[in-house]
């Protein structure tokens, strides 16, 4: 329960919101408007920070580059290989766009999303393992695709308000009304989560206890949930929102995602424990 | 590679250390160059390692025969010796340490002296120093005094190795002293087996292999002895029945295919019980009595008039049914042999007790038979010279007057050794000389121990570490480990002889108790010319050879000491101890009715002594046996020893914990009229109710000491053969309460 | 692939004395941290008297090691005799096997910034000598079984209460199940 794994949770959280910002802005700019190289400079960014932040978790961080080498069975192979191509793939659409290549701009920026969203089954996949209850089961996948899919957009709709221009589909209501029930689905499936983990073993009822008597979950449900939600619904109900209300709303989610990352590092109670 | 790496670093300490050690001009480690590097993989620790022949000299049963692997000068691992066919090549989880305990960070690497005992501001000093204020501190006290009397010994069990008895040499060799006399572990068993066969002597434990029914009794072997365990199970493979009589459920009594939880300090009821029934249904061996003892007529009368099933079931709490089926069992399945423990003896009525299970076993007929046995221990092994430890009095030294007009050291109970050092007087004890030993930390009354020590003018312990006692004290000695130093070990259980081969420099100053006492003698006489008579030459391997005697060297089939060097001997003692029928009693016989015990104010017969009852205010019974982690105070401390075992705690059965709101993991104080100590509840029913369990151990950095509640109650015997009583360390009564 | 060896845990004779784990560390003078071999203490619960039971567990060197496939470095490698390697030289100290193995086999060396784990003494095996923990048991509870496929086990079991589903990597280990004496108590009034 002292294991909190910050590099990881650090990692996952920002590369799962740079794929889910790139989702929202890849279509978007599917018109072939505006400035691309500014529009993608952010997820490049956020992916590059995010994979620096990764190495921390490592023992010998320099060799990390032979993370690549066992493609064939290792999932987390997989994954530093598809976000490592993501990476690239954004690079090289910035560099395409600055030439103004419209159709490579839009090859490549849909082969990045793609290759991104890949890396987040890569990401989820490493974690669904039988020695860990807490994390075998479809939950890992959902809740890596929801905060990609949360902080993506709230990420979107802050951007678009601090420095309007590019991501022009970005709408308000919209956002707002879609965050809404990604919201509700994250709180559903956290609580169908958690009366499944309930219903199984002793290691994954100790990960419930866990859950249940730490405050910070409970945290993690105000400021990362029900917050968020009251934000999303009167944005839906207002059409958009203020810069103040969009970076409220990301901070909160942000916050949220983080600490719930937090506690599923922290709370997956090994299959061994039933022999301690 | 990972281990190269960390060995590598440990080794450049070590260099350091060396270096620090050749300025001071006391020799110590002759550093190596480091270890060849192993590119990857897990490379072996003693991979090209020379081995050397050592023994575990721990005050242990197995007293294990090792093997030591060096290379370039450092102890790279240990391991069983093979040719030990009691210790079978295997160590116990202590011994599996060694290389922690040699080259832990905490061991003591120079003398230091304290600048206020307890302070802890320690400075480091010469060897030339120290030996230079305890030879004047005890050329002083001679001075103040007239005699060294003032000067106190308290040495014991730290170490076995017979070269250690040269600590007594060395108090001898500057007159007479002051010493603790006697044996806190085991003296009310020996005398009891003394009143009743003449001596202690077991069979050969390999011998258990051929016993049909063993009843373990006050034991814990799987703990305390675990080579044992093998030839129990042999036996029980070859269709022996394992009985364990243990107030709690010890992991001993796990094994067993029948456990009785007995109510303590009733063991002797329970076997009189037994006898009586064996009397009643004629299993008695008449014919083995008649030849072999005397007594038995008025012990059988003893029976008739005051021992039933009932009244034995009623004492014991265990049905007067199981009794009459453990004592067919043990009756008619012969040979039985019955392991009587050191645990069982710890009580007020504990001698009285080990009598009346000897009793059982020469009633029928059981003893000086191969799978039978009384077996509690033996001293048949340990027949050397001690010529360490015998020393001439220097010219004109005064003792204590004799009536016969000759003089003697003065004696004080090494069992209540607090309170003896307050009230000796005239002259009083002023100065301290401790060494193999842990008082502060092993003594029932601590707290006593530490108030005697304000009167002295000089405490000096010698230790491998800085235990509660030697941070108590004004100078404290680096000892050597039995891988710096030669020596010879016997056992008080198997029949193995081994010698003990220096394999490795000693470790930065540290010195060996001979080393010390040759040392002081040279300080003492350049002082004062004649002061002291120890020798100041002589290599330790040379004064092994001292040891043996003619006797020790048939007994062991051999013709010099050296043929050690090849491997540990056995001793070639009768398998079945008496079965030569030569009892060591004034009768010759097993003395059922002792001729001796009257004399020591005991009874005649192994009647029943009632145990010690729980006093209202304290209803609570604090059993503090052997930990499976440490011997005494010591291992427990070792880095790898917290890894697996990192806390003490109580083991509290569910019914009492429940009464008292306790729950696992709580912290509970546990206290009576003399002390208190906190610590963990682990909430069992290995236990009984009435009984709290505490292992009795030296956690380094804790202030965790069980003896804080154990009051220096005498059990029954221990005077004839030991010089004084043995402790009641199982009759402590404590109270409990959560407290958070 | 040829054979596979294995562990058999004999938990009648077992008793819980920790020299095995001890022997371990000894044998490879490891650090103070991780536990190759780990001797646990079976819950009282678990068993039909209140005793000490215990288990003895190391690298179970499975059929279908976990700590393989999920390796990102490629660091572990099944031997011909089913020994599952550890290359220390090649592991960056992710410590996804950590997570990945049910029965907490690998683990973590801090100082080292890599994770270590129980070989199976291979050096040894190589020699035809046995595992430094099996060498160790004073009392014969830990034994080297040389072919899992053919081993008759009259009397063992696969698995013991407490000890992970033995689906998730088919442990190369076998275990006698400890047995029961009669216990005559006095709480049980």
């Amino acid at each position: 329960m002292t294991n909190w794994e910050w590099p990881l949770v650090f990692f996952t959280v920002l590369s799962q919101m740079a794929v889910g910002y790139l989702a929202l802005v890849v279509p978007a700019t599917a018109g072939g408007k505006g400035n691309h190289a500014r529009i993608y400079l952010l997820p490049a960014g956020l992916l590059a920070a995010a994979m620096v932040i990764s190495l921390a978790h490592l023992g010998h961080p320099e060799n990390a580059y032979r993370a690549l080498t066992h493609l064939g069975s290792s999932w987390l192979s997989r994954e530093v290989l598809l976000f490592g191509l993501t990476f690239l793939l954004l690079v090289f659409t910035i560099l395409v766009a600055r030439a103004a290549n419209q159709f490579l701009v839009r090859v490549t920026a849909v082969l990045a999303l793609g290759s991104g969203l890949l890396g987040i089954l890569a990401s989820a996949m490493i974690y669904v393992l039988p020695a860990r209850p807490a994390w075998n089961n479809f939950n890992t996948v959902l809740t890596f695709y929801l905060t990609a899919f949360l902080l993506g957009p709230a990420l979107g709709l802050f951007m678009q308000r601090f420095s309007p221009g590019p991501a022009a589909g970005v709408e308000g209501s919209a956002t707002g009304r879609a965050l809404a029930l990604l919201l509700v689905l994250s709180i559903i499936s956290s609580l169908s989560y958690l009366s499944l983990l309930a219903g199984a073993g002793p290691e994954a009822r100790l990960t419930v206890h866990a859950l249940v008597a730490s405050p910070w979950w409970w945290l993690r449900v105000v400021a990362g949930w029900l917050a968020p939600l009251g934000l999303s619904y009167q944005l839906y109900r207002k059409g958009h929102g203020s810069l103040a209300l969009t970076l409220a709303l990301l901070i909160l989610l942000l916050a949220g995602e983080l600490m719930g990352r937090a506690l599923f590092y922290g709370t997956a109670v090994p299959l061994i424990e039933g022999l301690l | 590679m990972a281990y190269q790496l960390s060995r590598r670093s440990f080794l450049k300490g070590l260099a350091a250390g060396g270096a620090l050690t050749a300025l001071t001009a006391y020799g110590g480690l002759k550093m190596a160059p480091t270890a060849a590097g192993v590119a990857d993989g897990y490379p072996e620790a003693a991979a090209g390692a020379r081995v050397f022949r050592n023994v575990c000299p721990r005050n242990c049963y197995d007293t294990c025969s090792m093997l030591s692997y060096v290379k370039d000068g450092i102890l790279r691992k240990v391991s069983g010796d093979p040719a030990n066919t009691f210790t079978n090549g295997r160590l116990c989880v202590k011994g599996y340490t060694y290389t922690r305990r040699v080259y832990s960070p905490d061991r003591l690497k120079y003398p230091m002296k304290q600048d206020k005992r307890g302070s802890g501001r320690w400075q480091r000093i010469s060897w030339d120093e120290a030996l230079d204020i305890i030879a004047r501190k005890i050329l002083d006290i001679k001075k103040q005094y007239g005699s060294t009397l003032p000067v106190c010994l308290n040495k014991y069990s730290g170490n076995f190795d017979i070269l250690h008895y040269g600590i007594e040499g060395m108090m001898s060799s500057i007159g007479y002293t002051t010493r603790a006399l006697g044996t806190p572990c085991w003296p009310a068993g020996i005398d009891a087996q003394t009143y009743d066969f003449g001596t202690l002597w077991n069979n050969d434990p390999e011998d258990l292999v051929n016993s049909r029914y063993i009843i373990l009794w006050g034991v814990n072997p799987a703990w305390t002895s675990v080579h044992s365990m093998r030839f129990l199970y042999a036996a029980r493979e070859k269709g022996a029945k394992l009985v364990v009589i243990d107030p709690v459920v010890t992991q001993t009594a796990s094994k067993a295919d029948l456990y009785l939880q007995i109510k303590p300090a009733t063991d002797g009821a329970l076997a009189l019980g037994m006898a009586r029934h064996i009397l009643d249904n004629g299993w008695v061996d008449q014919e083995y009595l008649k030849a072999n003892a005397v007594g038995w007529e008025e012990f059988f009368a003893y029976l008739r008039r005051e021992v039933t099933l009932d009244w034995a079931s009623k004492v014991t709490g265990i049905p007067a049914g199981v009794i009459a089926d453990l004592a067919r069992e043990y009756a008619t399945t012969k040979p039985a042999a019955i392991w009587i423990g050191y645990g069982l003896q710890r009580h007020t009525n504990g001698g009285q007790n080990v009598r009346a299970i000897d009793a059982l076993a020469a009633i029928t007929g059981n003893v000086g038979k191969s799978g039978g046995g009384a077996l509690y221990g033996h001293l048949e092994t340990w027949g050397f010279n001690y010529a360490a430890m015998t020393m001439p009095k220097p010219a004109g030294a005064l003792g204590v007057k004799k009536p016969d007009g000759t003089m003697s050291d003065r004696f004080i109970n090494i069992n209540n050794f607090g309170a003896e050092l307050l009230n000796v007087k005239d002259p009083p004890v002023k100065m301290l000389w401790i060494a193999c030993r842990n008082p502060l930390s092993q003594d029932p009354e601590p707290q006593v121990v530490q108030k005697a020590f304000e009167n002295m003018d000089l405490v000096v312990t010698v230790d491998h570490f800085l235990t509660r006692t030697a941070a108590w004290s004004d100078i404290v000695l680096p000892a050597t480990t039995q891988f710096e130093e030669y020596g010879v070990n016997a056992s008080y259980w198997h029949y193995w002889v081994g010698i003990n081969e220096q394999a490795i420099e000693p470790y930065f100053e540290a010195k060996n108790d001979v080393q010390i006492a040759m040392l002081l003698s040279a300080k003492l006489n350049a002082l004062e010319p004649g002061s002291c008579t120890y020798p100041t030459g002589g290599s330790l391997e040379e004064l092994v050879g001292k040891e043996f005697n003619q006797k020790m060297l048939d007994l062991l089939g051999i013709a010099d000491y050296r043929e050690l060097k090849q491997g540990p001997r056995k001793a070639k003692l009768l398998t079945a101890a008496w079965s030569d029928g030569k009892f060591r009693t004034p009768s010759g016989k097993i003395e059922i009715k002792s001729s001796e015990a009257p004399k020591y104010g005991l009874p005649a017969l192994p009647v029943y002594v009632p145990e010690k009852q729980a006093p209202p205010e304290y209803p609570y019974r604090f059993i503090t046996p052997h930990w499976r982690h440490g011997l005494h105070s010591q291992f427990q401390n070792i880095d790898w020893m917290m890894n697996v075992s990192p806390e003490p705690f109580v083991e509290i059965h569910p019914a009492t914990a429940a009464a008292k709101g306790i729950r696992d993991g709580d912290w509970v104080k546990i206290y009576n009229e003399i002390g208190y100590l906190t610590l963990k509840a682990r909430i069992t029913a290995t236990t009984a109710p009435e009984i709290l369990v505490a292992y009795e151990a030296w956690y380094k950095d804790l202030d965790y000491n069980l003896n804080y509640t154990v009051k220096a109650v005498p059990s029954d015997m221990g005077k004839k053969a030991t010089g004084n009583r043995g402790l009641a360390f199982h009759d402590n009564f404590v109270n409990i309460e959560k407290v958070r | 692939m040829g054979k596979q060896l294995g562990f058999l845990v004999d938990t009648e004779k077992c008793i819980g004395c920790f020299g095995c784990e001890m022997a371990c560390k000894n044998e490879y003078q490891a650090e103070v941290k991780p536990r190759w071999r780990r001797v646990y203490q079976q819950k009282e619960g678990n068993l039909p008297y209140p005793e000490r039971n215990f288990m003895s567990l190391a690298c179970n060197h499975c059929a279908d090691p976990a700590c393989l496939k999920v390796c990102p470095v490629g660091a572990y490698s099944k031997r011909e005799d089913g020994i599952v390697l550890h290359d220390h030289g090649r592991c960056i100290g992710c410590r996804l096997c950590t997570m990945a193995c049910p029965y907490g086999a690998p683990q973590y060396n801090e100082k080292e910034g890599k994770v270590e784990k129980c070989q199976l003494c291979y050096q040894k095996i190589d020699r035809g000598e046995e595992p430094a923990c099996v060498a160790a048991c004073p009392v014969g509870a830990l034994e080297l079984i040389k072919d899992l496929a053919s081993f008759p086990g009259p009397g063992t079991v696969k698995e013991l209460p407490g000890f992970p589903d033995i689906t998730i990597t088919r442990p190369s280990v076998r275990f006698v199940p400890p047995r029961t004496g009669i216990q005559i108590r006095r709480d049980a009034e």
